[in-house]
């Protein structure tokens, strides 16, 4: 400070002010050199913008399962023959191995379904549903006829064992039922293969090891994925690949791309503006500092406050640049009110409480976002509002020290802006009056019949290579897994796979009427103790009894006497149920382990995923028949929610007005404050009836419309404020208007449904909030008589 | 007891013949068997059905016996196998392929009885002697995963397919001898034809 005192050339809090905010500029540089920018993270899940804390108790068990799916890739390397599409796949599988963005990458068959070793040991105590019923109606002989019939019949049926040492093939009729959640896929040449059209695919699989949705993640393996698939092509093989994580790449380069081309776009339409305006670089440079404090502002509380900033926020700040450029703006216009004998310091008298009023219920707009529940708003909150106070200091302060003196002569664009002005105060009178109640009324009728869509396809629209990638894929394989499925949750493992197998027992007949493709569940393969001590007491009560069923179907075969004593001691001896843990730990669970989530907090938890649902209904209705059993629909939930979040956003957007209008009755009169909101609330209400007649609302119309709010106050305000001086404040919001339309404009074209929603609600609303200000806010008597 | 040895003997001398020369020695390509496989049987391509009797015997590790059976068949090349045992109990098993795939072990059972070369050179490497008017192709499976299933197996005939064995990886051999007919698709019943093609 003692440098700063001795350049003071008066101790006015002018200079003061000037002095501080620049020191304040510099310690936020530096923390953001050395804390914010080594440790920035950028989330791209658009997901991550709905609430993390989920009170319903399966919501961990459902994190727990979405996490594990958002890691998975698919892919199917395909040629016209089995051996090469085998090679193909290996030498695919081994560039993705090597280049260490993947783990896990997965190719050839897991034991399960070629050796069934840890079910051999355990055969005595595993039975097939179908088998289990036949004994447990008592019908040993349509078992053994079965058991005699395939003996003597082709060799063509799966076994698991040799004839002699499992006759009845119950073994083999157990690992069948597991090959159902397979689909089309088939086991050749040891991996897992699946032809259609002379085609033949191989399957492998793929994890990322690291955050999936992390940018350098990202960055990481798909040019792996990439180089993998080119080489593969190059080699004459196709390459189908499919997973989570592909989708949130190209969502992120998309939005990368955007947040770049808008922001640049968006800079060199308020650089042309305020240098066709300003005539001067000074002004350009001034912006271009107040919209750096502001971004590196937003950005350091948004990464200190929460951790990471989510691609949304960015998106929504890119687009704020027009809000933090309206102060500047506002600042310079008002040397065009007396380009004489302007100086800065003037100005902060005579717009300074104009732009901090502005900033005030601005902020007061964008913080009630973040009154919602929704993380994604509450960031979009927290980075417009910093942004915008630290935009706003930095005009303050700085601009009264640093702006250049007025140019002496009127520049063309005041002209203009007056000229607009008149033209637009002509439309008062009858005509404009019956004008104006017409437009009212179509807005009420088309209020009345605002028609909303919430659905989760707003936060993401896919590539359509990748969909058609997808959509190939799930063809292909026959049974790709719906995005609802089933949480099943238990204190115990064993109680989860009791639960489970009572669930099964109402799917089965679901599938069997063809409401349900298909499902998987852990306990196919695993059943639980109890069914295996069943099964086990049920095998020794109706074949493996002295002269039941067994014996005289292996005397029937020409099995030595000594050789059925052999089996049926094997059988005494065996029995041991195969546990959790000695399952997990075989290979042979590898093409389950995705559905076991083991202890989700105080309960263990599993998941049955399902294929081709015809009849949700008949799900959820299931669900409530098995303690512990939901049936999880993510996408419907997170449609729901932004239904609710929808409804709330319409709500907080009335009580910002009513808390902006408090405001405003603290400076101005109940009339005059009236008038002020009438300017953004009209606007508001105009937009979405324009809105509402191109098609559905939804959460982020409203959301636009916040932001509305936030710049259709500020022009108010700043014409009120201004009246002393029209012209130049006609040409300060109008110059904001086009800044402001330039940029929303612009994200009215993204990729991006939700974007395209704030994008076109912005334009909209912020130029008819423009319109409505300048004609609800008239020039004074004293400065109309004039110029009329 | 004697019976059985006198008929393991024959059984073993029956065997000891056919195999006179290990058909397993002299590997063979896939070219070589398609175009010998063409000449040998020259009808095999437009006689599309092949109809006849079986009789199967499998030999099963650890019993003494070997299961025999006996039955009627018709194959319908590259659709359907229906096949029909008699004795010593009745039954029918019905192998067809499904139009977007189908389970291994069907597929490949289709492919040996109807000699198509094309699909078992995708799965096996090809061994034997195709030379004369009496052949015999051997197969091994090329890949771990049915190599856990079969061991190999063996095809004998001559103007036609006459004997099929199948060595399973257990030790288990079933061996079965076919006495067909070749004969055109239009020669099917409509209750044949609608079973074999669905």
């Amino acid at each position: 400070m003692a440098s700063a005192s001795a350049l003071l050339p008066s101790a006015s809090p002018v200079w003061l002010r000037f002095w501080m905010w620049t020191a304040a500029m510099a310690l936020l540089i530096a923390l953001y050199a050395l804390r914010i920018a080594p440790t920035l993270q950028i989330q791209t899940d658009l997901l991550a913008m709905l609430p993390v804390q989920d009170a319903r108790p399966t919501a961990a068990a459902e994190q727990r399962y979405a996490d594990a799916l958002s890691r998975r890739l698919l892919f199917l390397v395909g040629a016209a023959d089995t051996v090469g599409a085998v090679d193909a796949a290996t030498a695919f599988a081994e560039t993705l191995r090597t280049s260490g963005a993947l783990g896990n990458v997965s190719l050839e068959l897991p034991a399960a379904t070629s050796q069934a070793g840890l079910f051999v040991e355990h055969r005595h105590a595993l039975l097939a549903d179908a088998d289990r019923r036949l004994l447990q109606q008592h019908a040993t002989d349509t078992v053994a006829d079965r058991a005699l019939a395939q003996a003597y019949g082709l060799p063509a049926q799966p076994r698991a064992l040799p004839l002699t040492q499992d006759p009845f093939n119950f073994l083999g009729a157990f690992l069948a039922q597991q090959a159902d959640g397979l689909g089309h896929l088939r086991p050749v040449h040891g991996v897992l293969m699946v032809e259609r059209d002379g085609m033949h695919h191989v399957l492998i699989t793929a994890e990322v090891v690291r955050a999936p949705f992390a940018l350098d993640t990202e960055d990481r393996v798909v040019p792996a994925i990439d180089r993998a698939a080119r080489q593969a092509r190059s080699a004459g093989a196709r390459v189908l690949s499919s997973g989570v994580l592909l989708h949130a790449t190209e969502a992120a380069h998309r939005a990368r791309g955007e947040i770049v081309r808008v922001g640049v776009l968006s800079m060199l339409g308020v650089a042309l503006m305020i240098g066709l305006t300003f005539r001067s670089v000074r002004p350009l440079l001034l912006s271009a500092a107040v919209l750096g404090t502001g971004a590196l502002a937003a950005v350091s509380t948004c990464q200190l406050l929460f951790g990471h900033i989510t691609l949304l926020a960015l998106v929504f700040g890119s687009s704020l640049i027009g809000v933090a450029v309206d102060y500047s703006t506002h600042f310079l216009a008002d040397q065009f009110r007396d380009p004489a004998g302007w100086t800065p310091q003037q100005a902060l008298h005579h717009v300074g409480p104009g732009i901090a009023i502005g900033m005030g219920c601005a902020v007061l707009g964008y913080l009630s976002l973040g009154l919602t529940p929704l993380p994604g708003l509450r960031q979009m909150a927290v980075f417009a509002a910093s942004g915008l106070i630290v935009a706003c200091g930095s005009v303050l302060c700085w601009y009264p020290v640093l702006a250049p003196a007025a140019r002496r002569s009127t520049a063309p664009p005041l002209r203009w802006a007056a000229r607009l002005d008149r033209g637009l105060q002509r439309l008062h009178g009858r005509g404009a009056r019956i004008a104006a109640g017409v437009i009212g009324l179509v807005v009420v009728l088309g209020l009345v019949r605002l028609d909303f869509a919430d659905d989760v396809g707003l936060l993401h629209t896919a590539a359509p290579r990748l969909v058609q990638d997808d959509d190939r894929i799930r063809d292909l394989l026959g049974s790709a897994p719906d995005s609802r499925f089933f949480v099943v949750q238990a204190r115990t493992a064993e109680d989860v796979l009791q639960r489970e197998e009572r669930l099964r027992a109402l799917l089965d007949p679901l599938v069997a009427n063809g409401s349900l493709e298909g499902y998987r569940a852990v306990s196919r393969t695993l059943p639980s103790e109890l069914r295996q001590r069943e099964d086990h007491a049920l095998l020794a009560a109706t074949i493996h009894t002295a002269g039941g069923a067994g014996p005289r179907l292996m005397s029937a075969l020409g099995f030595p006497p000594a050789l059925i004593a052999t089996r049926q001691a094997e059988f005494e001896r065996g029995g041991m149920p195969l546990l959790p843990g000695l399952w997990l730990a075989d290979a042979a669970s590898a093409p389950y382990r995705d559905l076991w989530l083991g202890e989700v907090g105080p309960a263990s938890a599993s998941i049955v995923s399902l294929s081709g649902i015809r009849d949700p209904a008949a799900l959820q209705a299931l669900a409530a028949r098995v303690p512990g059993a939901t049936f999880v629909d993510r996408v419907g939930a997170i449609s729901d929610l932004l239904t609710r979040y929808r409804r709330l956003a319409l709500l907080l957007l009335g009580a910002a007005y009513v808390l902006i209008g408090g405001v405003m009755l603290l400076r101005y009169r109940p009339g005059v404050a009236l008038r002020l909101l009438a300017a953004p609330i009209g606007a508001a209400l105009i937009t979405l009836a324009a809105l509402g007649a191109l098609g559905a609302l939804n959460l982020f119309h409203v959301l636009g419309l916040f932001v509305v709010l936030g710049l259709g106050v500020d022009y108010a305000v700043f014409l009120r404020e201004g009246a002393a001086s029209r012209a130049p404040t006609v040409l300060a919001i109008s110059l904001s208007t086009v800044g402001t339309a330039l940029s929303y404009g612009l994200l009215s074209f993204s990729s991006s449904p939700f974007i395209r929603a704030i994008g076109l609600t912005l334009l909209l609303g912020v130029a008819l909030t423009w319109v409505l200000a300048l004609l609800l806010q008239p020039p004074p008597p004293l400065t109309r008589a004039p110029s009329a | 007891m004697r019976a059985s040895w006198a008929c393991g003997l024959v059984l073993y001398a029956g065997c000891a013949a056919a195999f006179a020369v290990d058909p397993f020695a002299q590997p063979l390509t896939a070219a070589v068997v398609r175009t010998q496989m063409a000449q040998l049987m020259p009808e095999m391509d437009r006689a599309q059905v092949l109809r006849g009797r079986f009789t199967q015997r499998k030999f099963l590790v650890e019993l003494p016996r070997p299961l025999v059976s006996t039955g009627e068949f018709i194959l319908l090349r590259g659709q359907g196998l229906h096949w029909r045992t008699l004795q010593p109990l009745e039954s029918e098993v019905l192998l067809t392929v499904s139009p977007t795939s189908s389970p291994s072990a069907t597929a490949v059972f289709l492919a040996l009885f109807a000699i198509d070369i094309d699909a078992l050179a995708e799965r096996f490497d090809f061994f034997g002697d195709v030379a004369g008017p009496a052949w015999q192709l051997g197969l091994r499976p090329r890949d771990a995963g049915l190599a856990t299933r079969v061991e190999k197996a063996l095809l004998v005939g001559r103007s036609s397919v006459e004997r099929i064995v199948l060595y399973e990886a257990g030790g288990d051999r079933t061996d079965i001898a076919l006495e067909a007919v070749a004969q055109r698709v239009d020669q099917l019943t409509d209750g044949e034809r609608k079973r074999l093609a669905p």
